[in-house]
């Protein structure tokens, strides 16, 4: 086959670029809902004023709502003194991956130190959800 | 797809722009006209070939002059009004990117204004339509940077439009054709139904069927009245009218009937309340695509109309009025409130002189003024560059910056002389340092420029307590009270000058305390 007739065959740039870009709208979504562990983060999933988007990780404030606090060697970490209050907004939202990430950076400010954070999450419907508990140090990922 | 593209492969390889030759083919059955009429003498001879759906959509060059002016014009605004957050990029030296194997350098509060600003300037000119080729992909590249490099924007519109300018980088803008043909355009369609249709499954839930998810997200009474007690219903046909727009943008004459039902429901969302920033109006500018032609005819041919009466330069006029351009636009950014320094009026300069090689006309020297001019414009009709400084003054102060506290204070005090938070930090600072007499002026000063604040009557009361002036710092605390009657400090003030507790000492650390830390962030996805 000449390297002519192959270029016919083969897609154009164009076709292929319109074929990736669909696929991955399609396939981002798709790994919300096949794949992803955390389903608090709904980031390229068009999941536009969801249910999801009303989880209280301690948004709210209220008492009975949900928290998320992290202690070094049992202390509490006054997180807005360490982290940028946007950061906290997220994780207040229950985004694992940044949640872990925060972790990550307490360990790597208190070397030695056990990191633990206590992570209460109410669903719309009333649903808690609990994780953390364990030293953020040793196993990062909640 | 690649069968059907493969059918018209001689005729798409030469084509970007794509201008719409005599005989090209619509859209079967969307009556553009670029099919009709004319060259049906050639047809005859040539077999003709089968449209295809994703490489030949056509449209008219009106509606993408709207379309062109109104999108970009719209992302300008939203660009600029990215200022206020740009202090949260790398502050406590902590970030997560959107994805943690992109090759991104990381994003600090500096390099984020001149993106923003920079992005502003671009997407000015790409609403004129100069040199639309250079500008968009520009702007694309920036835009793109902006929201991947970390999760601090997770705005869903944001993760939108970083999808349309990638897509928008291919669409034929600057053809002069009466009639363009864009398998771009037929993506950015796509894209937008495959919003729509994702934005409906995942509302198939029970929490969202029986209405009580959107109950809980509406807040205006007027609208809770409204829906009454049909909370389900309404849950249900917002469902129903994201599958019917989905499908609508998809077929060529369905267009016309997606304008009303989906420029109906971003009104709604707007008139809702939620805090989605532009989303609604970026949505809507898009739908001016849908448009009839007649009415998308109508601003741009008056707009060419204008354009014709000018009188055209050869290049030397266009390299005149660029650099006389050049020399103003430099100008109109020095004097911008947040004007990005000497970084931006390089970089605009170097878009520019980059537009003319490209776009021989001296309206490029025009749209560089009139996008230095938007920058200074924006800065002074929205507060973006006072919430940017007051924003970065208030992390920093939590964080425990004090030279950046000052370096923004310091900002706001060159905006305006009797700035509140500028003068309340810079009043925080000098008492920390044990300054008095300068920590007193400050407060004073700010309450003459923000008298409604109560933590500068704090930082006055708790001055005076310091120096022992019990029955001044009294006066001042119960000021406090009266803008803020739960006001901790201003009460615990109160107190001491009773004598019952002791006063903390100047460079206690007290100076910007915890309550008085308004400089927050609102929620922001």
């Amino acid at each position: 086959m000449s390297w002519a007739e192959l270029r016919r065959r083969l897609p154009s740039w164009q076709a292929a670029f319109i074929a990736a870009f669909v696929t991955l709208q399609v396939v981002g979504p798709m790994h919300y809902y096949c794949v992803r562990k955390d389903k608090h983060d709904e980031r390229f999933a068009w999941r536009m004023f969801s249910p999801m988007r009303m989880l209280d990780c301690g948004s709210s404030g209220r008492q009975d709502g949900g928290k998320v606090e992290f202690t070094v060697d049992g202390a509490p970490v006054a997180l807005g003194k360490i982290f940028h209050e946007g950061w906290i907004t997220i994780a207040r939202r229950g985004r694992i991956e940044v949640i872990e990430a925060m972790g990550q950076r307490l360990c790597e400010l208190h070397p030695g130190k056990e990191v633990k954070v206590d992570l209460v999450c109410v669903e719309v419907d009333g649903r808690r959800e609990q994780r953390g508990g364990f030293d953020l140090c040793k196993v990062p990922e909640i | 797809m690649a069968k059907k593209h493969g059918q018209h492969r001689g005729q798409k390889a030469k084509a970007r722009p794509m201008p719409i030759p005599p005989r090209a083919a619509a859209e079967p059955g969307s009556g553009t006209g670029a099919g009709s009429g004319a060259g049906a003498g050639t047809a005859e001879k040539a077999a003709p070939r089968r449209p295809s759906w994703w490489f030949d959509l056509t449209i008219d060059r009106d509606h993408l002059a709207v379309l062109r002016f109104a999108f970009f014009a719209l992302l300008a605004v939203d660009a600029f009004l990215q200022l206020s957050h740009a202090p949260r990029y790398g502050a406590g030296d902590f970030n997560v990117p959107h994805f943690a194997w992109l090759p991104l350098p990381a994003p600090s509060r500096t390099a984020m204004v001149v993106i923003d600003l920079t992005m502003t300037y671009l997407f000015a000119l790409a609403a004129l339509g100069v040199a639309t080729r250079l500008v968009v992909p520009l702007g694309a590249a920036l835009f793109n940077y902006a929201y991947f490099v970390s999760q601090l924007d997770s705005y869903q519109h944001h993760y939108l439009v970083a999808m349309l300018l990638i897509i928008a980088s291919f669409i034929p803008w600057h053809a002069r054709t009466p009639e363009v043909r864009s398998w771009a355009l037929r993506l950015f369609t796509v894209q937008l139904a495959l919003l729509y249709l994702w934005a409906a499954l995942a509302k198939l839930e029970p929490r969202w069927l029986d209405g009580s998810t959107l109950k809980l997200q509406l807040r205006p009474a007027w609208i809770r009245d409204l829906v009454g007690d049909h909370w389900a219903l309404v849950a249900k046909a917002v469902i129903v009218g994201e599958l019917a727009v989905a499908g609508l943008w998809l077929w060529r004459r369905g267009w016309l009937l997606a304008l009303p039902l989906g420029v109906g429901f971003h009104v709604s969302v707007e008139l809702a309340e939620f805090k989605i920033g532009q989303f609604s109006y970026i949505m809507i500018a898009i739908y001016t695509l849908a448009v009839p032609t007649a009415i998308a005819a109508w601003p741009a041919r008056a707009l060419g109309r204008v354009t014709a009466r000018l009188p055209r330069g050869a290049l030397p006029v266009a390299i005149g009025a660029l650099a006389l351009a050049l020399a103003a636009g430099a100008g109109l950014l020095v004097a911008a409130p947040l004007g990005g320094g000497a970084a931006v009026i390089a970089l605009t300069a170097a878009v520019a002189v980059a537009a003319l090689a490209l776009d021989r006309r001296w309206a490029v020297g025009v749209a560089h003024v009139v996008g230095c001019a938007a920058i200074l414009t924006l800065g002074h009709v929205t507060d973006q560059a006072v919430d940017h400084y007051r924003l970065w003054a208030g992390s920093a102060n939590r964080l425990g910056k004090p030279a950046e506290v000052r370096q923004a204070a310091e900002a706001l005090i060159a905006l305006d002389s009797v700035s509140g938070p500028g003068r309340y930090y810079l009043g925080a600072l000098a008492y920390d340092a044990g300054d008095l007499d300068a920590a007193l002026s400050h407060f004073r000063l700010g309450q003459r420029g923000d008298p409604r604040s109560p933590r500068l009557h704090v930082g006055e009361a708790r001055v005076l307590l310091a120096r022992g002036d019990r029955a001044g710092a009294r006066a001042a605390a119960e000021r406090a009270l009266a803008l803020d009657p739960k006001h901790r400090e201003a009460r615990s003030i109160l107190v001491q000058t009773r004598g019952e507790t002791p006063a903390p000492p100047p460079g206690s650390g007290a100076g910007a305390d915890a309550e008085s830390d308004v400089d927050g962030e609102r929620d922001r996805e």
